[in-house]
């Protein structure tokens, strides 16, 4: 061991070794297929429904947005190695906190406030038990949550369903500003901080450490429980998130709303190019996803198939997506270590 | 005159471009025990999978019996006699004894439901004759290791193995756990099992085997009567050079204390353990393995739970409920198993360095990439790392620049205590001599430095003094002026009397 | 339960399959679900006098025969490291589709309607078995798919039509209300099922290889055992008996929609954990499940019968397999406690 700085014998290059470089390269990554399908799915809408897809081009985006707010912290969660199914049920409930707390005070920041509290809640509850004990999974604490947010919701509600809520929340749903839908300039915004949250900062740092080698982290000083906790709050909070713009879409909460958000959510990020394993993604398939999701759904909308059908279409999709997984190159990994 | 039962000639082995096995001989005699003695890599674990059907040579002979045979799989080596036990015991947790022991051969009815009354009392009977206590009926998982290894050897009895492999059995067993284990060798011998036995433990060899064969960098060396042979030729030939000029010079100013334990226990891993260290001593922690040393370690930095005790840095009282809190206390910690906690191989290798002080590399969050290379460009020329691009996995390099990585991450924060846990563990023996000059060189810079090692000859080459521990106590502490192996050894045994 | 038989072997084989089972229930903390069970039969006499009544308890009986049937499949799944989310859309599925046959062709044979809806579920399971074990998809992720791909199926083929209890054939509803000495044939069911399987996984290869799978998939792998085989067989189990509920919950409720137990598959697995199922797996015992199933039963009746209180049987639900999995946890650390005193440092 020299003490002179490095030795100049042993220079490092700046370069990854085997990485597939050039354009090639670049027109075949991931993102790059997924933005050749999202403009596929335009073409199709266009052979199939030319008038009304131009017409309404705005509205198909608005249709998609309300759960895309979800899928930031669900990408951080699927890199940790872990999954979150509770999401449906916790944006059923923050609604439900915000429409009673508008019902009774008719303001509202306050409303807005307690709805984002709830949801954070219920994040904050699926982290406390998944950190709290080694032997958990989130597998079954988010299946159980999904089951007693939701059940909340049915006893706080019964049969009834909410229907007061601020008129601007139709902005939300429907608005446009600069020509774009006011949910579309939101969602960037979120884009931006998030991925530069998880690309550029020792957060984001941490989330691959730990997805990649949970154990290995906590030995490096990492604090993996903390940083769990906070990817679940921050999963509850922006499923609260999404509630709001679900409201601005369809101003009534009933129990059952929000189901199916998961598998949604889920099937937008793992084509977006998550492993659903843990240690691998980026922020920019899943956005790509977001809008592959709404114009899929428009395209299957437009050729008569029923919402009810048209979520058959959601997991076929994740299948297909799981599938391109296993079948897409591995990174490359040099020849293995000597002992 | 003993015939031969088992040959193997001119083995190879491949992996993708690794050779494992380079036209390698073993030739066992029928009814003998033989050691298979050799350095980590040197091809030893590869020739068992061999020969219990894990693996299919590139090229070469089996003859079993004197003639010809092919082992495609180890359901195959398993007819034909040929049974292992390792150290990490496969078994079923879950499961009872018995199960395990049968497992693949069960006995079955005419009805085709399985037989658990006749199961159950040939289980009792072949663990009785073993001379052990452990009911039948239990499960698996509540046995300890020693008693799990038992179970095995049972089941390759039950399987009516001829020939019997033992990969390290001792290293986990407790003095007389491996009495217990020379004992059920020895009987085995003389019912007629051949056994090939792989140890490092010379003592093992001693005690049991009759000849030895050694393999050096995945070739075989030579085979010798164990009378015939001396300790130093036999390290020679594992080696290939002399013992002398293994360990550099130490430079190293002792000065006052800056580390100490009082009375560390935990239940069922240690009890208490007290030492203290002082700023530019390297103190050696050894013992049998079992002896609780990992656990020891692991409880101080806060990775493991710390029943009792306490622990002192610079003479103030710390706390370490997790290692980040270590770290802040200036305790760091080069895990055992390099690749599972030491690195993530995913990841590359500046990465793997900064992970533990993001806070150092960025401001208020946002990482600055710069700053991180050169950091760590600094570190792996200090450290005269090989390695193709920093950007590169840790995964491409040798076991002992990826330990050179895990070094580079102990010097990123400010740090008192280095507590390395088996620093040359899966190290070349030239990789080594780097290490411990590193060792050196951080000792010479003021760090106390425990190192934790099951190697003789490292503990006396590179400690100034020696903590051993016996069954998760201390039994003695020396220092290292003419301290020998028979002392230390002696301190590790349970039947010591101080 | 026992039929005396004079053949003097198989009724020496039947009782101690019985002993055996007995032991099993008092060993682990099956006792505390029996207790437990014992508290909640007292509060509901004392509650609800009227309710107790022998029809009243046949009632609750029969229409958790199926969770428990469901139950058995869902314990191979866990016991193997899965879990199977889409066992309810399977089973309405696979129910609908035969009660539509049944109602726009009530000539067709009742046996050839249930072998029919065992093949659908088959199908489905083989589908589940095959992503995961030669695919080695995720189960929760394939199975989610599942789920919404199924009931789209349901809905789409149903053309949301409703069968209703008039379009039921009398024969496909007799199965379901007839009895055996007294007991009702669901019920008998169960319990004829709960014994096969408590045999086949106790006692013959199959059973404890799915036992072996899922406590060391690789000392089974070396073993030679067929894990990719194993994890097959026992989605493909577990739908072939989603398929087979399919049938008996329509001809229980003498009801067919697609929007039909919804959730039902959440009721099976909090089943499977109360009864000491592990989620990481390796564990579980029929006899966990029988217990289980019915202190689910009186759960769900005591909800259900008392006012205002089915409104909170979700929550309930939920609460219980976050509660069962914790108490599992416990229960095991506490063994594992034990073990490290054992050491004697």
């Amino acid at each position: 061991m020299t003490d002179q700085g490095f030795n100049k014998q042993h220079r490092f290059s700046v370069e990854k070794t085997g990485q597939v470089k050039g354009l090639g390269g670049f027109l075949v990554r991931w993102e790059m297929i997924l933005i050749y399908i999202f403009l596929l799915l335009n073409v199709l809408l266009l052979l199939t429904n030319q008038k009304v897809y131009l017409n309404s081009y705005a509205s198909i985006i608005h249709a998609g947005m309300d759960l895309s707010f979800m899928i930031f912290p669900m990408i951080f969660i699927l890199l940790l190695g872990d999954i979150d199914v509770s999401i449906g049920s916790i944006l059923a409930l923050s609604a439900m906190a915000l429409g009673l707390v508008y019902e009774a005070t008719s303001n509202t920041f306050l409303s807005i406030l307690m709805g984002l509290i709830a949801g954070a809640a219920c994040g904050m509850i699926n982290g406390l038990l998944i950190t709290g004990f080694k032997e958990i999974s989130a597998v079954i604490v988010t299946i159980a949550g999904m089951l007693f947010y939701r059940g909340i919701v049915k006893i706080v509600l019964d049969v009834r369903s909410l229907t007061a809520f601020p008129d601007w929340f139709g902005q939300l749903g429907y608005g446009n500003f600069l020509g774009l839908p006011i949910s579309l300039w939101i969602f960037a915004i979120f884009a931006i901080a998030f991925g530069l949250l998880l690309h550029k900062t020792s957060f984001g740092r941490k989330l691959y450490a730990i997805g990649n080698n949970q154990d290995g982290s906590f030995f490096s000083g990492i604090n993996v429980k903390k940083t769990k906790l906070t990817v679940f709050i921050l999963m509850g909070l922006m499923s609260a998130v999404s509630a709001v713009f679900y409201l601005g879409r369809s101003p009534s909460v009933v129990a059952n709303i929000g189901e199916g958000y998961e598998l949604r959510v889920i099937a937008i990020c793992v084509l977006g190019g998550v492993s659903t394993s843990g240690g691998k993604g980026k922020i920019f398939g899943p956005i790509i996803g977001v809008f592959i999701m709404s114009f899929l759904d428009k395209l299957l909308g437009f050729n008569g198939v029923q919402p009810a059908a048209r979520i058959m279409a959601v997991g076929i999709l994740l299948i297909l997506a799981l599938l391109a997984e296993k079948i897409k190159p591995e990174s490359k990994k040099v020849a293995g270590s000597k002992a | 005159m003993q015939d031969t039962i088992l040959k193997l000639e001119n083995i190879s082995k491949n992996f993708g471009g690794v050779r494992a096995l380079r036209g390698v001989h073993f030739e066992l005699k029928r009814g003998e025990i033989h050691a298979l003695m050799g350095e980590n890599g040197a091809g030893k674990s590869t020739l068992i999978k061999v020969i219990t059907g894990v693996h299919q040579p590139n090229g070469g002979d089996i003859y079993l019996d004197g003639e010809k045979i092919t082992l495609n799989n180890p359901k195959e080596a398993a007819e034909k006699g040929i049974a292992a036990i390792y150290q990490h015991v496969t078994a079923f947790p879950h499961l009872s004894v018995t199960e395990n022991i049968f497992m693949g051969r069960e006995i079955i009815k005419k009805n085709r439901m399985y037989n658990w009354k006749e199961m159950n009392a040939h289980a009792q009977e072949l663990l009785n004759t073993l001379g052990s206590d452990i009911d039948a009926k239990s499960l698996m998982g509540d046995l300890s290791v020693a008693k799990q290894q038992l179970v095995e050897i049972s089941k390759a009895l039950s399987a009516n193995a001829r020939i019997l492999i033992m990969d390290e059995p001792t290293a986990a067993l407790t003095k007389h756990e491996c009495e217990e284990l020379y004992r059920i060798a020895e009987k085995l011998r003389d019912d007629g099992v051949s056994i090939i036995f792989i140890s490092h433990k010379f003592e093992d060899m001693y005690r049991l085997a009759s000849r030895v064969t050694v393999f050096r960098d995945s070739q075989y060396v030579g085979t010798w009567g164990v009378k015939d042979i001396t300790n130093a030729d036999l390290i020679q030939a594992m080696v290939g050079r002399e013992l002398t000029q293994m360990y550099p010079p130490k430079t190293a100013e002792i000065k006052e204390e800056v580390f100490r334990v009082e009375n560390l226990s935990s239940t069922g891993y240690f009890r208490n353990v007290s030492f203290s260290v002082k700023k530019g001593e390297i103190v050696a922690l050894t013992g049998l393995v079992g002896a609780g040393r990992t656990e020891i370690c692991q409880s101080i930095i806060g990775a493991m739970k710390l029943d009792s005790g306490k622990i002192f840095v610079d003479g103030k009282r710390v706390r370490n409920p997790n290692p980040l809190a270590a770290q802040k206390n200036g305790i760091g910690y080069l895990p055992e198993d390099r690749q599972l906690h030491g690195l993530i191989l995913d990841m590359d290798i500046i990465k793997n360095v900064t992970l533990v002080n993001l806070g150092q590399f960025s401001k208020l969050g946002w990482l600055n990439g710069q700053k991180e290379e050169d950091a760590v460009v600094k570190l792996s020329g200090m450290m005269e790392l090989k390695a193709g691009s920093l950007y590169d996995n840790p995964s491409s390099l040798s076991g002992g620049n990826q330990q050179k990585v895990v070094f580079e991450k102990l010097l990123v924060n400010d740090l008192k205590v280095m507590i390395l846990d088996e620093p040359t563990k899966g190290v070349d023996v030239g990789a080594k001599y780097a290490i411990y000059e590193v060792m050196n060189n951080l000792a010479a810079k003021g760090y106390a430095i425990i190192m934790v090692s099951s190697e003789m000859p490292e503990v006396l080459g590179m400690a100034d003094r020696v903590v051993v521990l016996r069954n998760g106590k201390v039994s003695a502490e020396y220092e290292n002026e003419n301290l020998g192996q028979e002392q230390i050894l002696m301190a590790a045994l349970p039947d010591y009397n101080l | 339960m026992t039929n005396s038989t004079n053949d003097a072997k198989t009724k020496g084989k039947r009782s101690n399959v019985f002993v055996s089972l007995a032991k099993n229930i008092v060993k682990d903390r099956s006792f505390g679900l029996v207790i437990a069970c014992v508290i909640l039969v007292i509060l509901a006499v004392w509650l609800t006098p009227t309710l107790m009544t022998g029809s009243a308890i046949n009632g609750m009986l029969r229409n958790n025969a199926i969770f428990g049937i469901m139950s058995i499949g869902m314990l191979m799944v866990l016991v193997t490291r899965g879990i199977d989310l889409s066992i309810a859309a399977t089973m309405v599925f696979s129910g609908l589709i035969i009660a539509i046959i049944n109602a726009d062709y009530p000539d067709v044979p009742i046996i050839v309607l249930v072998l029919l809806s065992i093949a659908m579920g088959t199908v489905i399971g083989m589908y589940n078995g095959f992503l995961v074990s030669k695919l080695k998809l995720l189960p929760i992720i394939v199975t989610l798919s599942t789920l919404y791909v199924v009931r789209g199926m349901a809905f789409i083929f149903s053309d949301s039509r409703w069968i209703v209890p008039g379009n039921f054939s009398d024969s496909y509803k007799a199965f379901a209300s007839g009895n055996i000495l007294g007991i009702n044939n669901l019920v008998v069911l169960a319990a004829v099922m709960f014994i096969v399987f408590y045999v086949i996984l106790a006692h013959f290869g199959f059973g404890r290889r799915v036992y072996a799978v899922g406590s060391s998939p690789h000392s089974a792998r070396v073993t030679g055992i067929n894990n990719d085989r194993i994890i097959f067989a026992v989605y493909t189990i577990m739908g072939a008996i989603a398929g087979f509920a399919g049938f008996l919950y329509t001809a229980n409720y003498a009801i067919a929609q697609s929007t039909m137990a919804m959730g039902m598959e959440m009721d099976v697995i909090a089943i499977c954990i109360l009864g000491g199922v592990s989620i990481n797996g390796g564990t579980g015992r029929i006899s966990g499940i029988i217990i289980a199933t019915l202190l689910f039963a009186l759960i769900s009746s005591f909800l259900s019968m008392l006012p205002g209180l089915s409104i909170w049987t979700d929550a309930i639900k939920g609460a219980i397999i976050v509660g069962a999995v914790i108490l599992n946890i416990y229960t095991t650390r506490s063994a594992n406690r034990q073990a490290l005193k054992q050491r004697n440092i």
